[in-house]
C-alpha cells in the first residue's frame, strides 16, 4: 500500500502545473517521504508528517489536482495503517512490493537444483551446482522477481 | 454602492461588494500575511495568482482553505484567520516553499531586503523537516547586460511574469516547465539577453527573492577611483537624490541631494556633476528638433513627422526598437541625458582639463537598469571607448556608500561640481513621467512664441494616471501632448501613431510605472505605491527650489553652446548628442 | 439494417484497432464478396465493446455470437463454417474462467449480464463513422424533442431531476450548471466538452468518442439550446487520433444532416462544434486550466469565483462538461428523469462507466449502477476476478 500511494504521488507530481506552493512542492515532498519510508529509512514519527502533509495539501491547493492527491495516502494510511506501521517499526514491507525491504530467499529443502533460476537471473547473482541447493547473493540481486518467476517447485519464497 | 457584512475574526466589518477579504481584514488592522500578491494601486497595478497560499484563512461552511487576496467578501461569511489549522497550513507550506529554496541567504544580494525571508522571520520558522533528503529545483543561472536570474531562488509568486505582460507588454517572462521544475524565463529557457526584454527591471523591483537581481558593477567602479592614472567623474540621475535616503532608512520622498554629492566626494570621485546639466541639454536637442519638425508640419512638409517621441528612455528605446521598427524614424535622435553627458564629458570636459578621454572615465549612477545595457550599445563609444563606463543603480550606490563607512546621515550638504554640474528645475522633473515633455513645453514654448512663460508648471501633463493627454496653447497654435509610462501604456499610444490615428504633436514615453522615480534600480518599493507618490512629490519640490527653471536658461549650456556646439541642431551637436536607430530583432538574431 | 439477414461487428476501439481488427474487418469483407453474399451479410466496424482484454473482437448478430481474440486469418473460418454452414466456431468463442465453457450467447455472458450501459448504449452496436447508424438507434431524437416539444427551461428542469451528476470527478449537479450558465447574462456564451481524460489507466471517454461520437454532438447541442449558446467546443487530448478522426466524420456528417449549422430542425436555434487539442497535460482537465489552454494560455487554474459559467472562455459564460456526462443526455430526455433517477443510490442517480485496468481477468470497460462496490464488481462476477497468482 506505502508504494501504491507513492505510484499515484508519482503522477500527481508529474503531473502538477506548478503555479500554486502545496501542490508544487508539497507533493513532492510527500513523494520522497513515502520513498524514504519504502526504502525503510522512514521513522515512527514520519507517519504523523506525512498526514499533517496531506491534510495541509488539500486543505491549500488551488485546484482539484492539489486537493485530491494525497487521498490516497491519507485512505490507505487510515485502512491500512498496519502497513505503513510495519515499514516504519520493523522495516518490513507486507505487500512484498518495496524493493529495498524485501529478499528473495532459496528455500533449501525445495530446491532439487534444476539451475532455471540462476539461468534467468540477469545480475547473476545466483550460484549453485547442477542437482544441489542454489544461493542468491543479496548484494548483487536487484530483486527483480526473475527466479521467483521461474522455479516451478515453490523453492524461492520473499522474505 | 451596494455593499456586503461579513465577520472577520469576531469583528463585524460592512464593505463594498467586491471587496477582498484580505483587504477587508486591513480595515479591521488585521494584518494577514502574502507573499505573492502584489497591489500597486495609485499605479493600477496587480498581482494576484493565488499561487503561494500564505494567506488563507477559514472561511466557514468552505471546506477547504480561502486565500484571501483572490477571495470576494460574500454576505454572512465568518472567517477566522489564526485558528490552529490555518497557522499549521500556514507554516507548513512556508516550511514547503522555503525547502525549495537555497539556503544562502548570508551571501545572497537579497539578503535584507528579500521578502521571503521576512515572512519566514514573521512566521517563525526554525527548522524544515526532510531537508536532508529533499530535492531542489535547479536551474541555470543566466547573466544579461542588466539583469541576473538565478531561478533556484524563484518561488513563482509570478509578480514579473505580471509586470513584463500585463504591465509592460514586453512579453520576455512567462512560466516554463510544470510542476516541480516550474519557474518564470524566457521562452524556451533561452537568455533574457536573446528574448523581447528591454531590461526595463520592473521584474527586478518586485521580485521578492533573490532570483531577479541587477548587474553588479560596483567592483568595476572601485578599481576605477583607486586608479592613479584616470580621472573619475560620476553623474546622478534626477530621480536619485529623490530615493536614495530610503536606503538609509529616511522616510521616502526626502531629498538627499546635497548628501549625495557629499557621499560621492567622500568616495572619491574627481568630479561629481549632475545628469540634471545632460537634461538641459537634451531639452536643447530635443526641443529644437519638436520645434524644426512642428514647424516643417504646419508648412506642409509631408517628410517631417509628426507626433514626436521622446527619446530619453532607454528602456523604452529597447522597446520600440523590438516591437516598432519600422517607425524608427518617429522617435526623436537626440540621446539619452546619460549618453549626452558622456559624450560632452569625454569631449568638451576633457579638452578643458586637458587630458585624453581614455583617461577618464565616466560613471553614472541611475534609477535605472537599462542604462548599463545602454552604456554598452557599440554606437555609443569612440574607438572602443565607451562615453559612459559604469552605470550603477541607486541601490548598488547606496550598499557602496556603506561599505565605504560613509555615515550619509551626518553629512553636510554639498555642491556640484561646474560646469556640468549646474542645472535648472527643467532638468530635475525628467524624474517624474511627464517631467520630460514638461521641460520641453517650458522651453519650446519660449522659442516658438517668442515670448516670456508666466506659468511654468504644466499641471495638466502631472499624475499617475498610465496614458494622460493634454493640449497646451502655444499662443494660438495648439499642441497636443500626449504621456504614457509604462510600457503597455506606451503601446496603445504607439499603435494609434502606426495606424495613423494619433493626433498628438509630441508624445513622453518612460518605460516605468510612475516614470524614472519607479525604475527597476531604486530601493525597492515592496509593493507600497505610496512610496513611489512621495518620490514624485520629492521631485516637483527640488524643481521648485531651484532659481532657474528653463533649460535655455541653463548659463553653462548657452556658455557650452557658445564655446563647443555653435548651436542646437548643428553639424558638431548632431555628431555627439543625437543617435540612430536599429531593428533589435535581426541585432539579437546576429549575436545568437 | 433489415435489408441484411447477418451482422458481422468488428470492434474498432483503440486496443482492438491496434490488433489489427482493421485487417479482419477487410478479409471478412474479402471473403464476403468473393463468395457473393455482400447482399446478405453485412460487416459494420463498431466501437468500443469494453471486453478489451479478449480483443479483437467479432460479434455476429442476429445470434449475439462473441468471437474474442480474433485474428485475421481466423476470418475464412467465421465465414465458412458460421456464416455458410450456421456452425459456431467453438475455439474462438469466450469462455467463461471460473466454468471454463464456451458461452455462445453474449447476453449470457457475466461481462454483460450485470453490466448497466446509458452512456456505452451505442458503443459496439453501431458503426460510429455513420450518423444513420446512430439514427437508427434514436439518435438525434432527443434534440429533435427538445427543440420542437420544450422549453430550456424544461429540459434544464428534466435534467436537474434526474439527478444527474458531473462524470469527469467533481460530481456538480449537471442541471444546476445548466441553470447557472442560463442565467448568465452575454451576447455569446461557449459550451465546452471536456475530453481531456488524462488519469492513469481511463480510457472512458476515448470510447464513448470512437464508439458513439454522435451522443456527444447531439447532448452539446441540447446543452447549447438550454443555455443560450451557438459555439461548442470539444477539447480532446490529441493523443486520443482515432476519437478525433471520428468525431471529425461525425461533426462532418451532422452538418451535412442539418443537425448542427444554422437553424437546426427548422428553428432558430444555431449550433456548430470545432475541436481544440490538448497537450496532454492532466491539470488542463480542470475546467479553467482548460479554457487557459483553449485562449492559447499555460493551462494553469485560476481560484473561482468567477465560476467558468460566469466568465469562461474567451470572458464570455461557458458550461463545461464532461464526455461522459454529455453521452447520457439523450437517454435522459428520451427516457425522462424518473428513469433515471431509478438508477443508482440516494445521493448518485445513473450510471458510471469504469476503466478497468491492472492484475485482473479482464481489462476493459464497464457501466454500473453508482453505488456497485468493488467487493460485487470483483468477487462476485468471475470474470473480473483478481489475478493474482
Amino acid at each position: 500500500m506505502v508504494s501504491m500511494a507513492k505510484f499515484f504521488l508519482e503522477f500527481t507530481v508529474e503531473e502538477s502545473c506548478g503555479k500554486c506552493a502545496p501542490c508544487r512542492i508539497g507533493n513532492k515532498r510527500l513523494h520522497e517521504l513515502l520513498g524514504q519510508i519504502c526504502e525503510g529509512k522512514g521513522k515512527l514519527e514520519d507517519l504523523d508528517r506525512l498526514k499533517n502533509m496531506s491534510l495541509v495539501i488539500k486543505d491549500t491547493s488551488l485546484c482539484g489536482l492539489g486537493q485530491t492527491s494525497p487521498n490516497p495516502v491519507l485512505s490507505m494510511m487510515e485502512n491500512f495503517r498496519e502497513e505503513y506501521l510495519a515499514h516504519v517499526n520493523d522495516k518490513k514491507c507486507p505487500a512484498g512490493q518495496c524493493k529495498s525491504l524485501m529478499k528473495y530467499i532459496i528455500n533449501a529443502e525445495n530446491c532439487v537444483g534444476c539451475t532455471a533460476c540462476a539461468r534467468v537471473c540477469p545480475v547473476n547473482a545466483i550460484t549453485g551446482e547442477r542437482k544441489e541447493v542454489h544461493l542468491i547473493n543479496q548484494e548483487i540481486c536487484i530483486k527483480c522477481g526473475a527466479c521467483f518467476e521461474k522455479c516451478k517447485f515453490d523453492a524461492i519464497y520473499i522474505s | 454602492m451596494e455593499t456586503v457584512k461579513l465577520t472577520i475574526d469576531n469583528k463585524e466589518i460592512e464593505v463594498p461588494r467586491g471587496t477582498t477579504i484580505l483587504k477587508a481584514a486591513k480595515e479591521l488592522g488585521i494584518e494577514i500575511p502574502t507573499l505573492c500578491y502584489m497591489d500597486l494601486h495609485d499605479l493600477n497595478i496587480e498581482n494576484k495568482p493565488g499561487g503561494c497560499r500564505i494567506c488563507v484563512v477559514e472561511v466557514q461552511g468552505r471546506r477547504n482553505l480561502a486565500p484571501t487576496c483572490s477571495t470576494k467578501c460574500e454576505p454572512g461569511m465568518v472567517v477566522k484567520t489564526h485558528t490552529a489549522r490555518v497557522l499549521n497550513a500556514r507554516r507548513t507550506v512556508m516550511e514547503f516553499i522555503l525547502s525549495d529554496h537555497p539556503k544562502d541567504c548570508l551571501i545572497c544580494p537579497k539578503s535584507g531586503t528579500c521578502e521571503l525571508q521576512d515572512m519566514a522571520h514573521r512566521l517563525g520558522i526554525r527548522e524544515i523537516p526532510g531537508q536532508e533528503f529533499a530535492e531542489m529545483s535547479t536551474y541555470r543561472k543566466d547573466t544579461s547586460p542588466s539583469i541576473i536570474r538565478d531561478l533556484d531562488k524563484c518561488i513563482m509568486c509570478r509578480r514579473c511574469e505580471t509586470m513584463c505582460n500585463d504591465v509592460q507588454t514586453v512579453g520576455a517572462l512567462s512560466a516554463f516547465n510544470r510542476g516541480f521544475q516550474a519557474a518564470v524565463g524566457p521562452a524556451f529557457e533561452q537568455n533574457l539577453e536573446y528574448s523581447s526584454c528591454t531590461y526595463c527591471g520592473q521584474c527586478v523591483a518586485v521580485c521578492p527573492t533573490g532570483a531577479l537581481t541587477e548587474v553588479n558593477h560596483v567592483p568595476q567602479v572601485l578599481k576605477a577611483l583607486n586608479d592613479p592614472t584616470k580621472t573619475v567623474v560620476v553623474q546622478t540621475a534626477p530621480a536619485v537624490r529623490a530615493a536614495l535616503g530610503e536606503e538609509f532608512g529616511m522616510e521616502p520622498g526626502t531629498l538627499v541631494t546635497g548628501k549625495m554629492t557629499a557621499a560621492l566626494r567622500a568616495l572619491g570621485f574627481d568630479y561629481v556633476f549632475d545628469t540634471d546639466f545632460a537634461a538641459d541639454l537634451t531639452i536643447m536637442e530635443e526641443g529644437t528638433e519638436l520645434l524644426d519638425r512642428l514647424s516643417r508640419h504646419l508648412k506642409g512638409d509631408k517628410t517631417a513627422r509628426i507626433p514626436i517621441l521622446t527619446s530619453c528612455c532607454p528602456g523604452w528605446v529597447n522597446f520600440f526598437e523590438y516591437y516598432y521598427s519600422d517607425m524608427k524614424d518617429v522617435p526623436s535622435t537626440a540621446k539619452s541625458p546619460q549618453q549626452m553627458f558622456g559624450a560632452i564629458a569625454k569631449s568638451y570636459f576633457a579638452e578643458k582639463i586637458g587630458i585624453n578621454r581614455k583617461d577618464m572615465v565616466v560613471v553614472s549612477i541611475m534609477p535605472c537598469l537599462a542604462k548599463k545595457y545602454e552604456c554598452q550599445r557599440d554606437e555609443f563609444s569612440v574607438d572602443g571607448n565607451p562615453d559612459v563606463d559604469f552605470s550603477i543603480s541607486t541601490r548598488e550606490l547606496a550598499t557602496f556608500i556603506k561599505q565605504a563607512n560613509i555615515d550619509i546621515r551626518n553629512l553636510h550638504d554639498e555642491e556640484f561640481d561646474s560646469p556640468l554640474g549646474e542645472s535648472t528645475g527643467a532638468g530635475v522633473i525628467f524624474g517624474n513621467t511627464g517631467g520630460v515633455i514638461e521641460a520641453a513645453c517650458r522651453t519650446a514654448y519660449e522659442i516658438f512664441t517668442g515670448k516670456k512663460l508666466e506659468r511654468l508648471e504644466f499641471t495638466e501633463l502631472r499624475g499617475m494616471e498610465g496614458v494622460r493627454s493634454a493640449t497646451l496653447d502655444f499662443d494660438g497654435t495648439p499642441i497636443k501632448i500626449g504621456i504614457a509610462h509604462g510600457l503597455g501604456n506606451a503601446r496603445k499610444l504607439l499603435d494609434d501613431v502606426k495606424n495613423g490615428k494619433s493626433e498628438f504633436t509630441a508624445i513622453e514615453v518612460m518605460a516605468c510605472p510612475g516614470g524614472c522615480i519607479g525604475c527597476g534600480g531604486q530601493p525597492l518599493h515592496h509593493g507600497n505605491s505610496d512610496i513611489i507618490k512621495a518620490r514624485a512629490a520629492a521631485i516637483y519640490t527640488e524643481d521648485r527650489k531651484k532659481p532657474l527653471r528653463k533649460s535655455h536658461e541653463n548659463p553653462f549650456i548657452i556658455k557650452l553652446y557658445e564655446e563647443f556646439l555653435g548651436k542646437p541642431g548643428s553639424e558638431k551637436s548632431h555628431h555627439l548628442l543625437h543617435t540612430h536607430y536599429f531593428d533589435r530583432k535581426d541585432k539579437i538574431l546576429v549575436k545568437k | 439494417m433489415s435489408k441484411y439477414s447477418m451482422h458481422l461487428l468488428v470492434c474498432g476501439g483503440t486496443g482492438c484497432h491496434a490488433a489489427e481488427s482493421d485487417a479482419i474487418v477487410c478479409n471478412l469483407r474479402d471473403e464476403i464478396e468473393a463468395r457473393g453474399l455482400t447482399d446478405t451479410v453485412q460487416v459494420i466496424k463498431t466501437g468500443c465493446f469494453g471486453f478489451c482484454e479478449k480483443g479483437p473482437i467479432v460479434k455476429v448478430m442476429p445470434d449475439n455470437t462473441f468471437y474474442v481474440q480474433v485474428k485475421p486469418e481466423d476470418t475464412q473460418t467465421i465465414i465458412d463454417e458460421h456464416v455458410i454452414k450456421g456452425r459456431k466456431v467453438t475455439r474462438l468463442l469466450y469462455k467463461d474462467p471460473s466454468s471454463k465453457e464456451a458461452v455462445s450467447d453474449s447476453k449470457h455472458m457475466d461481462f454483460y449480464k450485470k453490466q448497466m450501459r446509458i452512456a456505452l448504449r451505442n458503443c459496439g452496436f453501431i458503426n460510429p463513422e455513420n450518423i444513420d447508424e446512430y439514427i437508427a438507434r434514436d439518435g438525434y431524437q432527443a434534440l429533435g424533442k427538445v427543440l420542437t416539444e420544450m422549453t430550456p427551461d424544461q429540459v434544464i428542469k428534466e435534467i436537474k431531476e434526474s439527478g444527474q451528476r458531473g462524470r469527469g470527478g467533481g460530481g456538480f449537479p449537471t442541471g444546476l450548471k445548466w441553470e447557472i450558465a442560463r442565467k448568465s447574462v452575454s451576447d455569446e456564451k461557449c459550451v465546452v466538452c471536456n475530453a481531456d481524460e488524462g488519469d492513469p489507466g481511463a480510457f472512458m471517454d476515448r470510447s464513448v468518442l470512437e464508439g458513439d461520437p454522435h451522443s456527444v454532438l447531439e447532448a452539446m447541442a441540447i446543452c447549447g439550446y438550454c443555455i443560450g449558446a451557438s459555439n461548442g467546443l470539444i477539447y480532446i487530448r490529441a493523443e486520443y487520433p482515432l476519437a478525433i478522426e471520428r468525431l471529425k466524420i461525425a461533426i462532418n456528417q451532422a452538418r451535412e444532416s442539418g443537425l448542427l449549422g444554422n437553424k437546426i430542425f427548422g428553428t432558430d436555434f444555431s449550433f456548430d462544434i470545432t475541436l481544440r487539442y490538448g497537450a496532454g497535460a492532466f491539470v488542463c482537465g480542470e475546467e479553467t486550466a482548460l479554457i487557459h489552454s483553449m485562449e492559447g494560455l499555460r493551462g494553469e487554474p485560476t481560484i473561482k469565483p468567477p465560476f467558468p459559467a460566469e466568465s469562461g472562455y474567451l470572458g464570455k459564460p461557458t458550461n463545461v462538461n464532461n464526455v461522459e456526462t454529455f453521452a447520457s443526455i439523450p437517454a435522459i430526455i428520451l427516457k425522462g428523469a424518473k428513469w433515471y433517477s431509478s438508477i443508482g443510490t440516494e445521493k448518485s442517480k445513473g450510471t458510471k462507466v469504469f476503466a478497468l485496468a491492472g492484475k485482473i481477468n479482464n481489462v476493459g470497460l464497464i457501466e454500473v449502477p453508482m453505488g456497485t462496490t468493488l467487493r460485487i464488481a470483483w468477487f462476485q462476477w468471475p470474470s473480473f476476478s483478481l489475478n493474482l497468482q
